[in-house]
């Protein structure tokens, strides 16, 4: 099972696609969410996945914005997709019935 | 973003893999704003890192092994230099007077001190050079943690003075030593500049050998193990006579001098200088044979 800010850096590197790297997948985060992402967080997070086999990373090519360095690239694998929808199948089921799901529903979505 | 803080994101990701460096720093290019918060991201990944790498039993033997008794030494030997220096240095600098280079007796005294003071430092430099190439290539990613530990090891085993220091017994070195110049300061210098520039320089050398072909880089580390090792066996006697007891200082000493005259061979007749000089004279003949051998393979 993911922890939570494990699904959420799926999530994020799966909805950037081939632009998924470090810097964006923080700006997305942080947009999504409204949680600051550190850096410490992000990349040994990534490294956690990347060994259970849930994405895959490999070093991009040198841009001149970022002083020709290179960026680290993301891609969600095949196991990540089904261990993230399996965790939102989880966390859909786990809301049914709560208060502040039924909430939500009828003030938000009627 | 100043300067300043791209040194410091440089000089903090030295800490990462050369790829998670790369790419953290082009991140932080990216973005084109080092905060402090920033900054401080950075270090919580340099210490993530280091933290996982420590969970491994090889940083706590290099540290147990090397780390603790070499910074020790190293302190008591550039404690040693510093005492032993700062008379002659007193008596020249705080005392000058032209009249010392008038008459040949005094300047070939004044050489004789010069000599012996620049043999004792270019021991101690030597000595922590290789201690700083042997921590670099044997513990590469937990370095530079190392050598801070090393560093505070020294400083702090520097402070622990000997008993009659303590009591403020300098006897008749009391007009040097009872300035604090050269009771605290001095000694403080010493160890900056004999021990911890030398041991941070060795380091990142050691840390380079990986890019030596396998046979130069045993070799270099065999030279300088070669030296940390002896210098360490010479220097034994200086823990027992600054921490031991008066008698575990005197026998080794007796034990030491009896082998001398019965001819049998000891570590005190190894001459320290040589021996110091091996690991950086091996280390500048490796580079050059290196840097010659790979001019040659890019012209082929």
């Amino acid at each position: 099972m993911l922890g939570e800010f494990e699904y959420l850096l799926l999530s994020a590197a799966a909805r950037l696609g081939e632009d998924a790297y470090g810097a964006a997948i923080q700006q997305d985060m942080h947009a999504t969410t409204g949680r600051r992402c550190s850096t410490g967080a992000l990349y040994t997070t990534l490294d956690r996945l990347e060994s259970k086999g849930l994405l895959e990373t490999w070093m991009g090519e040198p841009t001149p914005q970022r002083g020709g360095r290179r960026k680290r690239m993301v891609r969600v694998t095949a196991n990540g997709v089904r261990e993230a929808s399996s965790f939102y199948d989880a966390v859909v089921r786990a809301s049914r019935g709560v208060s502040w799901e039924t909430a939500r529903s009828e003030s938000g979505h009627t | 973003m100043t300067r300043a803080q791209w040194w410091l994101v440089d000089k903090l990701s030295l800490a990462l893999e050369p790829d998670e460096r790369e790419a953290v720093c082009g991140d932080l290019a990216e973005s084109e704003d080092i905060t402090p918060r920033a900054l401080v991201d950075l270090l919580g990944l340099v210490v993530r890192r280091q933290a996982a790498l420590w969970m491994d039993w090889w940083p706590w033997l290099t540290l147990a092994a090397l780390v603790l008794p070499l910074g020790v030494l190293l302190s008591l030997a550039s404690e040693r230099a510093a005492s032993g220096s700062a008379i002659p240095i007193w008596m020249y600098l705080d005392n000058w007077t032209p009249t010392v280079l008038e008459s040949p007796g005094s300047r070939s005294l004044l050489l004789s001190y010069a000599i012996s003071i620049l043999n004792r430092y270019l021991i101690v430099a030597c000595w922590s050079w290789a201690v700083g190439l042997v921590l670099g290539a044997l513990t590469r990613r937990t370095a530079p943690l190392q050598v801070v530990l090393l560093s505070l090891v020294v400083v702090f085993a520097g402070l622990v003075p000997s008993p009659d220091w303590r009591a403020g017994g300098f006897g008749p070195n009391a007009a040097v030593f009872s300035l604090a110049f050269y009771r605290v300061a001095f000694p403080l210098i010493l160890q900056a500049v004999l021990v911890l520039l030398p041991v941070v320089w060795g380091m990142r050398q050691g840390r380079r050998l990986t890019a030596f072909p396998p046979l130069l880089r045993s070799s270099l580390l065999v030279f300088a193990l070669a030296t940390v090792v002896v210098l360490a066996a010479r220097s034994w006697g200086l823990v027992l006579c600054s921490w031991g007891s008066m008698q575990a200082c005197m026998e080794w000493n007796v034990r030491e001098g009896y082998a001398v005259l019965a001819g049998v061979p000891t570590i005190r007749q190894i001459p320290l200088l040589p021996m110091a000089l091996i690991g950086p004279v091996a280390y500048a003949i490796a580079t050059g044979i290196w840097r010659r051998w790979r001019g040659r393979t890019v012209m082929a």
